[in-house]
Parts: structure tokens; C-alpha cells; sequence
């Protein structure tokens, strides 16, 4: 399969604690990337390759501002030139190794493995309410062996969540219900249902402290917000109408055709000033977590991404769909070809990214 | 596969629709408005690319498409320019007269028909206020740092939006060409040899597009891209010309059906085991695509761009009707 990700996109490269002045090696979009944090505090990423003997830069020390390397010594200014080389007085001209845009938005570092020109005057999409008190916030990451966009669709349809998480969700909730409304733009689809009133499952009782006695109805919604980024809310609305939301905000990063960084962000809006209810979400989320990851790995490993889009799709697949489309136009952008044309059944059986003949009118 | 037994209720897939203020109107040009629309709470608009539109709900029915045209990296505005037509039947008579600054107006979008396919050399053709979605799209290219140059007609210089900006700011790249000055756009010298590597983008008025239609014959398949401005959505009257039964004719299966008014295309195809994939019911995948040999669709569907169903080429057999008596479609 060819690499289906857009490079023209921001994503998130490491969370902010994960980058000090020890530089950090991680493949990202197939690109093997060093990130590193100068003594001015400024992050900086280079392809992880010393321009002199191919040496993994993510083996260096930071010294300043610079990037000193762990073999001959080769150092780096944060614009990629060699300044420095301890065995000769010149450094050779031109040598320095390509620098990635790098955007710090605590706590996501984004990069950009695009065109870097194509990153001005482009942003990331914001995640104020990681920031806000009134949302307390953890970060937990993993890795999953599967394709970004089988993550993404993952996600996109929970309604798998009777049957792969079912004691997560109330006995009452056997199947969940179709969406209620899909909002759609030119770069994102949204999508709610409203569930049935229905009895506190554990975590939900534990992490809200609301009465086990009563029922309670529940919204679920999300939104693929970019190639990079998926956000998904659970609300239990209770008796006085406040809404008690649990929002899992998802950074999710090709790591290579096959594997896909997670960076995940849970925010609360409900005790904001009780720790204990943020560990049981972790423990909680966690677990979710590992299963999504045991079910994406089986899938993957069976018959991959072509596999799992070759498969008949569902009512409830309809926002999926709908980010395959936008995730579809923009590769066929960056490939140069005419935009698919959005009538084009994406699947298998028709080659979704095929060149189009448009244009002529 | 068959078709659900019971009808699941079908989720309301729809596109992002608002409410915005006018925070700040300029007139710069004749004739031409400038609206940037701004949420009234400060929220971030939906980001876009570039040669994307928006539609304008301005009254009962009175829905206008106009291309954004500001920032596309900012997602706190979006802005519009919009040509006064002496012929308005409404739409570009109520923004000029209504929108003053402050005013409210209800929006829907963005959407993109006219996406900016990569590539490192353009050729922008731009006539009159066609020059907004291709503005949005050589600040993109500049951005990028591959090359470009625009060729920029209007009836006259005090006509044409955005001319002086676009002289200052790159004058080795903007032709300026306004009628009254230099005559008809020299298409044939523009376009005339075709080059490798490089796409034609052009938006301007109907007889601009076929010209450079015609010049660009010998160009390359897909190196000519125009924006026709979308025919417009159907009117409820429209709609409501939509009949109740029909007859189908599956021109390969050779049989012929008729459709009642509670049925859909699709349930009587599959009872008559006529060979058609299908999956959502509900006309957001697409997977019943079905070609229309005769006919006048009534689309339904939330997946055809709408040039695509103005096309009337293709129809989504799962929620879609008819028009016409007799539908003939290539099955």
C-alpha cells in the first residue's frame, strides 16, 4: 500500500515532558526524526542523521543552543548548519542536516514533514480545554500496530462499545444507536447520538459520584478534526441538567504505513479538584485503550488497511467514511492529480484514488 | 445483501451551518463588496483551503455561493467578496444594501469544488470577481515558493478587486488587464504552447471559461481546472416537482420498474435482483452510484457535489428520485 497520509498537515511529534535537553529519536511518517530542546527552551526536530557519518543525532548532547554530536562532534545550530567540527578549523560548506518545522503547543509538540514552506501561515488544530482548570487533564501514549487511519475509524464509529467494551457501557445500551446528526465541512465531520436513559456503569459512577439509584441519558460525539487529530466526548447528563463530560482528545501520528502513535489527552469537566478521579480515569482509559489496540492489531495483522476498507460499511461508518473522503482529496492534492471526485464509492472495488478526468469542463 | 428490514432512522448528515457578523466591510472597487464574517463569540471558524465557497443564507430561500477569498491559515474570519449584478434577482442587492457592518447573516460551509492540486508551476487566470477564490490560491503558491503568474481581466481598472494589492505585491508575477486599457485578454499568447509540469486555474464570467476552455485543447488532461459558479441548489417548488411513482429502466438488465412513492429506487432494484451494491441506505456513502443514461434525477443525497447532480450524470439510487417519468439508468 502506498503511505495514505497527508504530509501537508501538522502532527503531533511527542508530548512536551518528552522532550529535554536528552534528544529524543522517534520515526514519524516514515521519516526517522531527532527532537531536542535547547537551553533557551526552544524545541527543535532535524532528521535524525548526522551529515557526516549517518549517525543517529537522537546519540548527541545538547550544548546551548546547539546540537553536539554523540561520534566526531559534529554541532548543530537550531537552523540545521554545521557550525563546528572539532578535527578540522573549516566546516565543509553547506553542510547541514534538514530541519522540520516544529510548533510547541504545551502539551503537544506538532511537526510539520511537508514542504516546510507549505507550513507558513498554517496552524494545528487548538486544544484549549487541555489548558483550561476547569477541564483537569491527563496524557497517557501508546503505540498500535495498525495503519492511522484504521485508528481514526476506530474511533470515528464506536459502536463497537456493546460488544468490545461491554461492561464500560450500561447493560441497557445492547446496541448503540444510529448517529443522530453528522455536521460535515470541507475539513472535518462531526458526528452525535443521544443514548437511552440507563443506569451508572462502574467507571461512571466512580469518576462522577452521581447516585447509582437513578438513570441517566448519554450523548456521545466527536469529531476527525485533521489527519492528525480526533476528539470524542461522553456526557451523562444529570438529574439538574449538568452535563458531566469525559472528552478523549487524540493525537494520532503515522509512525510508518503500519504503526500509528497515539498521544492521548483525557479532560474532565466534572471534580475538577479531586486526583483520585483523575487516576481511576487513567487506570479506566487505559484499559480502553488496550483493548481498542488488541482488536486494531488483530485486524491489521489479518488482512491490513486494504482489508479492512475492502469491507461493506455500515450506517454507523458514515462519519468514517466522510473522513476518508477529506483524508482522500488531500492526498490526491499533494499527488497532483484532480481531487477525487466525491461521488466515487471509497472502496477497495474501485480504486478510491484513481486519477479523475475533471477539469476539462 | 438485503436491504434492512426495518428503516433505522437516518441520521441528519448535514454541513456545518452558523450564524455570523459582519465585523468589517470595504468597498474596494466598484461595484464590489468585501465582507469579513467573524463568529459574534469569537469561536474558530471550520478551517478550509483554498478555492473553497461558502453558501449565504440570506432569506426564504435566497441561498448565494461565494468563494473565500481572505486567509485561509486564519481561522478566526472568513471573507467574501461579492460583485454587485444589476440583474440581481436579490442576492447580491441584499448584501450590498443589508450587510453593514454588525449585521448578522446566517452561513453554510465551506465546501470545495475548485481544490488547488499541487504542482510547481500555475498559470492563474482571473476575470473580474473571479479574482476571489484565486487570490486565496497564489498566496497559498507564493506561500510554498513554487512559481506562478496570474493573468488579472476586469471591464476596468477601478472595477477589478484587489488590483492594486496584487500589482505591489508581486509585480514580476500579476498581469493587470482591464479592458478599457488593453482589449480582450490575450489568451492565445498565454496559453497557446502547452507546458509540462503546470496547471491552468481560471474563475471568471461564462464567456472567459469557454475561451480559455478552447485554448487550452491541446494542454495536457487535467491541466486545465475552471470554478463555474455551482448551479443553484433546488428551490422547495423544485423539490416539490419531484414525482410520486416513476418507472426505472435498467438499460443492461433490460427490465423496467416502477417506483411508488414508498419505495425507494433502490428497494425495488433489489427486489428485482438487479445487480447493485449498496451499504448506508441513506445516501451518505456512495456506493450505490448509479449512472443516469435518461432522465432528470431528483437528488437527495448528501454525497454528489452539486455540480455533480446540476450534471445530473450520476444519482445515488438509495435516497434519490425522479423528476421525469422515466428514468434509464446504465444497470
Amino acid at each position: 500500500m502506498n503511505a495514505n497520509y497527508p504530509k501537508k498537515c501538522w502532527y503531533v511529534a511527542a508530548t512536551s515532558d518528552e522532550v529535554t535537553d536528552s534528544p529524543l529519536g522517534r520515526r514519524l511518517l516514515g521519516k526517522d526524526v531527532v527532537l531536542w530542546r535547547g537551553a533557551s527552551g526552544q524545541i527543535t526536530a532535524f532528521q535524525n542523521r548526522c551529515a557526516h557519518r549517518a549517525f543517529p543525532l537522537s546519540h548527541s548532547t545538547v550544548d546551548g543552543d546547539q546540537l553536539v554530536c554523540g561520534y566526531h562532534g559534529c554541532t548543530y545550530d537550531t537552523d540545521g548548519k554545521c557550525v563546528h567540527i572539532p578535527s578540522q578549523p573549516q566546516v565543509p560548506t553547506g553542510m547541514r542536516v534538514p530541519v522540520f518545522p516544529v510548533l510547541e503547543e504545551p502539551p503537544f509538540i506538532w511537526i510539520w514533514l511537508g514542504q516546510p514552506a507549505a507550513a507558513a501561515g498554517t496552524q494545528p488544530p487548538r486544544t484549549p480545554w487541555i489548558n483550561d482548570p476547569a477541564w483537569p487533564t491527563f496524557g497517557s501514549a501508546w503505540r498500535v500496530g495498525a495503519n492511522y487511519m484504521m485508528v481514526h475509524e476506530h474511533y470515528l464509529d464506536f459502536s463497537y462499545a456493546p460488544i468490545l467494551h461491554r461492561r464500560d457501557v450500561p447493560a441497557e445500551i445492547s446496541s448503540m444507536p444510529a448517529f443522530n446528526d453528522i455536521e460535515v465541512t470541507e475539513t472535518t465531520v462531526s458526528y452525535t447520538r443521544l443514548l437511552p436513559a440507563a443506569q451508572l456503569v462502574d467507571w461512571e459512577a466512580d469518576a462522577t459520584g452521581l447516585d447509582r439509584g437513578l438513570t441517566y441519558k448519554r450523548r456521545e460525539s466527536g469529531t476527525f478534526a485533521s489527519p492528525a487529530m480526533h476528539r470524542q466526548y461522553w456526557e451523562i447528563e444529570a438529574p439538574d441538567g449538568q452535563a458531566y463530560i469525559t472528552t478523549r482528545t487524540h493525537g494520532l501520528t503515522p509512525e510508518t504505513d503500519t504503526t500509528t502513535h497515539v498521544f492521548m489527552q483525557g479532560s474532565r469537566n466534572y471534580r475538577t479538584d479531586r486526583d483520585e478521579v483523575t487516576t481511576g480515569l487513567r487506570t479506566f482509559l487505559d484499559e480502553v485503550a488496550r483493548r481498542d489496540v488488541s482488536v486494531l492489531e488483530m485486524a491489521s495483522n489479518h488482512s491490513g488497511y486494504d482489508g479492512w476498507r475492502g469491507g461493506v460499511e455500515f450506517q454507523a461508518d458514515a462519519a468514517a467514511l466522510r473522513a476518508r473522503r477529506i483524508v482522500g482529496v488531500m492526498l490526491a492534492k499533494e499527488a497532483g492529480r484532480s481531487a477525487i471526485r466525491p461521488g466515487l464509492a471509497p472502496t477497495s472495488r474501485s480504486e478510491a484514488l484513481s486519477p479523475v478526468q475533471t477539469a476539462r469542463g | 445483501m438485503s436491504a434492512p428490514t426495518v428503516t433505522q432512522p437516518s441520521a441528519n448528515v448535514h454541513e456545518f451551518t452558523t450564524e455570523l457578523i459582519v465585523r468589517r466591510r470595504s468597498t474596494p472597487a466598484d461595484g464590489v463588496v468585501v465582507l469579513d464574517l467573524a463568529d459574534p463569540d469569537g469561536q474558530e471558524l471550520p478551517r478550509w483551503e483554498p478555492g473553497a465557497h461558502i453558501d449565504l443564507l440570506l432569506s426564504d430561500g435566497l441561498t448565494r455561493q461565494y468563494s473565500l477569498c481572505g486567509d485561509h491559515g486564519d481561522p478566526s474570519v472568513w471573507r467574501v467578496g461579492v460583485l454587485l449584478d444589476p440583474d440581481s434577482r436579490g442576492g447580491s442587492r441584499y448584501v450590498h444594501e443589508k450587510l453593514e457592518e454588525g449585521a448578522k447573516v446566517r452561513v453554510r460551509g465551506p465546501r470545495n469544488h475548485f481544490p488547488l492540486v499541487d504542482a510547481p508551476r500555475y498559470r492563474f487566470i482571473a476575470g473580474g470577481i473571479g479574482i476571489t477564490p484565486i487570490f486565496a490560491m497564489v498566496e497559498e503558491v507564493q506561500r510554498s515558493g513554487n512559481e506562478w503568474t496570474l493573468l488579472y481581466g476586469g471591464r476596468t481598472r477601478a472595477s477589478m478587486a484587489f488590483v492594486d494589492e496584487l500589482a505591489e505585491r508581486y509585480p514580476d508575477r500579476v498581469t493587470v488587464w482591464p479592458q478599457d486599457e488593453r482589449g480582450f485578454l490575450d489568451l492565445a499568447a498565454l496559453l497557446k504552447d502547452p507546458v509540462d509540469d503546470t496547471l491552468v486555474y481560471c474563475c471568471g464570467p461564462e464567456g472567459l471559461l469557454t475561451a480559455v476552455e478552447s485554448q487550452c485543447a491541446q494542454w495536457p488532461a487535467g491541466a486545465l481546472h475552471i470554478e463555474r459558479f455551482a448551479a443553484k441548489a433546488p428551490t422547495a417548488e423544485e423539490a416539490a416537482a419531484a414525482l410520486e411513482g416513476f418507472e426505472v429502466v435498467c438499460h443492461r438488465t433490460g427490465v423496467t420498474l416502477e417506483v411508488t412513492s414508498d419505495q425507494s429506487i433502490l428497494e425495488v432494484l433489489e427486489e428485482s435482483d438487479v445487480p447493485i451494491m449498496a451499504s448506508c441506505y441513506e445516501g451518505v456513502c456512495g456506493t450505490c452510484e448509479a449512472r443516469v443514461l435518461e432522465g432528470t434525477p431528483d437528488h437527495r443525497d448528501s454525497v454528489l457535489s452539486e455540480p455533480e447532480k446540476a450534471s445530473g450524470e450520476v444519482m445515488l439510487v438509495c435516497v434519490s428520485r425522479s423528476r421525469t417519468e422515466r428514468l434509464v439508468l446504465d444497470l
